[in-house]
């Protein structure tokens, strides 16, 4: 038997979170998704909580389990070996209601910062072929799914709202290592300020975070070095 | 709803995960970082007495012989050791090295500090321990 | 989007960060072991404070101290303090605070060894 310690919030009733205890007796082959659904098909059908593909490719089931950012789709109950699972909204953005978190300011930031490829060069008849070598400088980063694992897991997201984070950050990442993308100076320069990416401390939070094993820590190093490469060769 | 920022969530969401490594690396290094910065406010102020103030100077080192300033100061030393070191350790990542390491080079770092502050303290041990 | 001037400042207030950090380990290491390791049962009176300060370079390397731990200091509370606030007003006011302190306890040190530095 599992216990699920789900975080519950009602913005008509509740003040201040409550935490209700669950039991399911057999877990085995039960991701923590499914345990949600079964919660709420079986035990109390106001758990509310975001999911749609059951696939790791919609990013709206992040939740923090045990404390840890995860897809609720991608986690096998059993795999976590514990007989208490607590489940919480994703840390940083206000609770709109149990798991349900405001995105707004995930995608506000993820927006302000041109998430799309930019060409100057005229647009070719189909589409514009990126070589499977010049590919592999993105290949992970381009995995991203925006379900804000690793924004809602920075500390410096939680009390600097105006910080980029990290998800934004390796968009501008992405879009920077691909050889198509013509506005390399313009993406540095969003960065590069109070907000951007001078203020990770290098934690490893968001890139253990990420289920798409995207090394987002890495990614904002990237960034920093490409500035500063950029900023010591135009002096000379 | 329910807001989850401020300085008091954080603390309180730290406090439930700083057993990440590199939480705890951060943790270690903000705390070590702002001890270091107060100590050296009071550490600039007893050096200073020495030339603007000798009798007192003097007094003050007096004070320092005492044991629990000894302890105090050697508190000091690892706490400079581990910012230290663990200092060099960001910057190698921000030079692109030891990223996909990060734990062990912390504990790594860690194991250094301690060597080191024993190698200090054999050599001082004979002022402090002996008098 | 930081001004031009924005980003120079946070880009160089970054590099100036691990550069101190990196200087400060050579200094604080000939720090330490001239004072206290090489003979550590010397009594650290006055008199031979005022000795050691005299050499051109004890100075110099005393001063650069100085200056390093003093920028690394001021500078790593300012991001302490950015990191905890996003107001763009608070942090300048914070900022301004920061850079007085800085400069007058500079000020102050060079000042009170002066003397010493002097002979
Ligand atoms: C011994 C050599 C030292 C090295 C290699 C070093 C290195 C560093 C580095 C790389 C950072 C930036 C950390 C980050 O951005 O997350 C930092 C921050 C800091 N350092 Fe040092 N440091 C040293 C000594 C000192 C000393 C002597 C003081 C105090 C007087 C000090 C006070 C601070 C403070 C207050 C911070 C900000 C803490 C934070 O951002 O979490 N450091 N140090």
């Amino acid at each position: 038997m599992v216990k699920f310690r789900v975080f519950r919030f009602s913005p008509e009733k509740d003040r201040k979170p409550r935490y209700v205890d669950y039991n399911i007796e057999d877990t085995c082959g039960l991701t923590v998704l499914d345990a949600l659904k079964l919660i709420k098909t079986d035990m109390d059908p106001s758990l509310s909580f975001r999911h749609s593909c059951r696939s790791a490719i919609c990013g709206s089931c992040a939740v923090s389990i045990n404390g840890k950012n995860m897809l609720a789709c991608n986690t096998q109950v059993d795999a976590l070996g514990k007989s208490r699972v607590v489940v919480e909204p994703l840390p940083g953005y206000p609770v709109i209601n149990d798991l349900v978190v405001d995105f707004a300011p995930f995608f506000g930031q993820y927006r302000s910062v041109q998430p799309y490829l930019v060409s100057k060069t005229a647009p070719p008849e189909k589409e514009r072929i990126q070589s499977v070598e010049a590919r592999k400088k993105y290949d992970a980063p381009a995995q991203c799914i925006m379900c804000a694992a690793c924004t809602t897991s920075c500390p410096i997201v939680w009390t600097d709202d105006k910080y980029l984070g990290p998800a934004a950050l390796t968009k501008v990442w992405r879009f920077v290592a691909d050889s198509r993308d013509d506005i390399t100076d313009e993406r540095l320069a969003m960065v590069n300020n109070e907000y951007g990416i001078w203020r990770c401390h290098t934690m490893f939070r968001c890139a253990e975070a990420c289920p798409k094993e995207i090394d987002t820590t890495e990614a904002i190093e990237n960034l920093r070095r490409e500035v500063l490469k950029r900023a010591f060769s135009r002096r000379r | 709803m329910l807001k989850q920022s401020g300085f008091g969530y954080y603390v309180r969401k730290i406090a439930r995960t700083w057993k990440e490594t590199g939480t705890l690396a951060h943790i270690v290094h903000r705390v070590t970082g702002i001890l270091l910065v107060v100590y050296l406010g009071v550490h600039i102020y007893v050096v200073t007495q020495a030339s603007l103030n000798g009798e007192g100077y003097e007094s003050i080192l007096e004070m320092f012989r005492d044991p629990l300033f000894a302890a105090g100061e050697l508190i000091m030393i690892m706490g400079g050791l581990v910012h230290g070191l663990n200092g060099i350790r960001l910057t190698l990542f921000d030079m692109g090295i030891g990223l996909k390491h990060q734990k062990a080079m912390f504990w790594a770092f860690m194991v250094i500090a301690v060597a080191v502050w024993f190698a200090g303290l054999a050599i001082v041990w004979p002022v402090i321990g002996g008098g | 989007m930081g001004a031009p001037t924005e980003s120079k400042r946070s880009m160089w207030l970054w590099i100036l960060q691990r550069v101190s950090g990196a200087a400060l380990i050579v200094l604080l290491l000939i720090h330490m072991v001239v004072l206290h390791y090489m003979d550590p049962h010397a009594a650290i009176a006055v008199a031979e404070v005022k000795i050691r300060l005299q050499g051109l370079t004890f100075m110099v390397i005393n001063n650069l101290l100085l200056g390093f731990v003093i920028f690394h200091a001021f500078n790593g509370v300012r991001n302490v303090v950015y990191d905890y606030t996003s107001d763009p007003r608070k942090r300048a006011a914070v900022s301004a605070v920061l850079v007085i302190m800085a400069i007058f306890l500079f000020a102050f040190a060079v000042w009170a060894f002066l003397p010493f530095m002097m002979g």
